[in-house]
């Protein structure tokens, strides 16, 4: 279970103007919170800020244990932040995988062929990044999955895919933080509701399919 | 030892060039000729003014003194360092890093050449302490500004590669090694390309100097084998820890990449 309690974040180290106002957020095992809201609204902000990769305050637990008392490298393996454009650092696909034969494997479960792992990273299309970046994340066997627009690049065929496997994800106890403004698949994947506005997070109710 | 001295008109004559070379400019509307007589005013100043402060510190030799004249040379390279930088850190971390570095690296480079090989007596004797001190510092602020600009910027370029790491679990140290490296790298190029071009490209202007002054030409030879050494010492020694101190002032204990420590453009 992720359990977030009053949650927040400034600009920056000599700025006190708030990006997120006390934000409180509870996902059961096996559950998926769709979080969604206008732009700029700090959705994205706040997967970050439960990823511990911007500073922010707040009591932030995972099944009970506090992220502070774990690395911060280990509460990211346990809650892996999958960006809406997955970045690379290196020129080809399989650098980026430390076991080729699992990432092909998990690769073809999201449609993609192995010859993709042989390419260079500008060759790909922004959907094939998009399921790469996805396969990479899920590889880390991470507890909870912080997905933002996790399917804005691809077709109707490799969304289905994608949701299937998420859905997988999900029935082995598993959690996933949404951000989407995909509102159908917010209902086909979500079980919990919230709309972020201005920095404040709000319960809302499931939206009508 | 013997030198041709030279005179006032000497001197005089060479500004002539200058002279040339403004015509030049205004002949072509280059719109320089202005900047090239105020940068060629302000040499003639400030190199007077150094001759007269090297006079009076030689002919005193204080220990005070040497040491009060290389914390002004160091706090000068330091502000110039950071002028180099297109993206600063907030408040005074630039210079405080950039000058430390610099102060550190020229130090321990310039008292261990006093002490071991070149041996005045006495060791801080500014005839020594200061031109050797002000040749490291001049090389060393080069690769301290170009390894913290590259350090800083490329952090910024490359920030969504570097959080894409970390959001894996990587650590700050593999998320930034790249950097790091490219870092360092640049740093250090200009002087090993100084390295292998000395001697072939253009006499060295120390050298120069003393086969000027009448040294013999193979004791000119080894003073700047001598001085390239330190000099390569010097910067590598400052660029490392200025790299280092930067990635530090980068990232924080929870291994985030803190760019928001950066003056915004």
């Amino acid at each position: 279970m992720l359990t977030i309690q009053g949650l927040n974040r400034q600009e920056s180290e000599a700025s006190d103007a708030p990006l997120l106002m006390d934000v409180d957020l509870h996902v059961a095992a096996g559950r998926c919170a769709v979080i969604s809201g206008a732009s700029g609204a700090g959705k994205t902000l706040l997967l970050r800020a439960i990823a511990d990769l911007d500073p922010n305050q707040g009591h932030v637990t995972l099944n009970a244990k506090n992220r502070n008392q774990m690395t911060a490298q280990m509460w990211r393996k346990k809650l892996c932040y999958v960006a809406a454009e997955a970045a690379w650092w290196t020129e080809y696909a399989k650098d980026h995988f430390d076991d080729l034969t699992a990432a092909k494997e998990k690769g073809l479960i999201f449609g993609l062929s192995t010859s993709i792992f042989e390419q260079s990273i500008s060759r790909l299309s922004a959907g094939e990044r998009q399921r790469l970046g996805l396969a990479r994340a899920l590889l880390i066997d991470p507890d909870v999955l912080l997905l933002d627009e996790p399917t804005s690049a691809l077709d109707p065929k490799s969304t289905l895919e994608i949701e299937t496997a998420l859905q997988a994800f999900m029935e082995q106890g598993k959690v996933i933080a949404m951000v989407t403004h995909n509102e159908a698949q917010g209902v086909r994947l979500g079980d919990d509701f919230y709309l972020m506005d201005g920095g404040r997070l709000a319960p809302r109710e499931r939206p009508k399919s | 030892m013997s030198f041709l001295t030279l005179s006032y008109s000497d001197i005089a004559i060479a500004a002539l060039l200058v002279a040339v070379n403004a015509g030049l400019s205004i002949a072509l509307q280059l719109g320089i000729a202005k900047r090239l007589l105020i940068a060629s005013a302000r040499m003639v100043v400030q190199l007077s003014l150094v001759g007269v402060v090297l006079k009076a510190l030689f002919s005193v030799a204080s220990p005070a003194l040497t040491a009060f004249a290389i914390i002004f040379m160091v706090l000068f390279a330091g502000r110039e360092a950071m002028a180099r930088q297109d993206r600063k850190f907030k408040g005074w971390w630039s210079y405080g890093m950039g000058t430390a570095s610099m102060m550190a690296a020229g130090t321990v480079v310039t008292v261990f050449a006093l002490t071991t090989q070149i041996s005045p007596d006495p060791w801080y004797d500014p005839r020594y302490a200061i031109p050797i001190m002000g040749m490291i510092l001049g090389n060393t602020m080069n690769g301290v500004s170009i390894g913290m600009d590259r350090m800083v910027t490329g952090a910024v370029q490359g920030r969504q590669s570097i959080e894409a790491r970390l959001a894996l679990g990587a650590d700050i140290n593999e998320a930034t090694r790249e950097l790091v490296k490219a870092a360092l790298r640049a740093g250090l190029i200009p002087t090993i390309n100084g390295m292998s071009a000395a001697g072939l490209v253009a006499l060295p202007g120390m050298m120069t100097g003393q086969i000027l002054a009448g040294v013999d030409p193979f004791e000119a030879v080894k003073y700047q084998i001598l001085i390239i050494f330190l000099i390569a010492g010097g910067t590598g020694l400052g660029l490392f820890s200025a790299v280092y101190f930067a990635r530090r002032r980068l990232t924080d204990s929870r291994h985030r990449l803190r760019l928001d420590r950066l003056r915004p453009l």
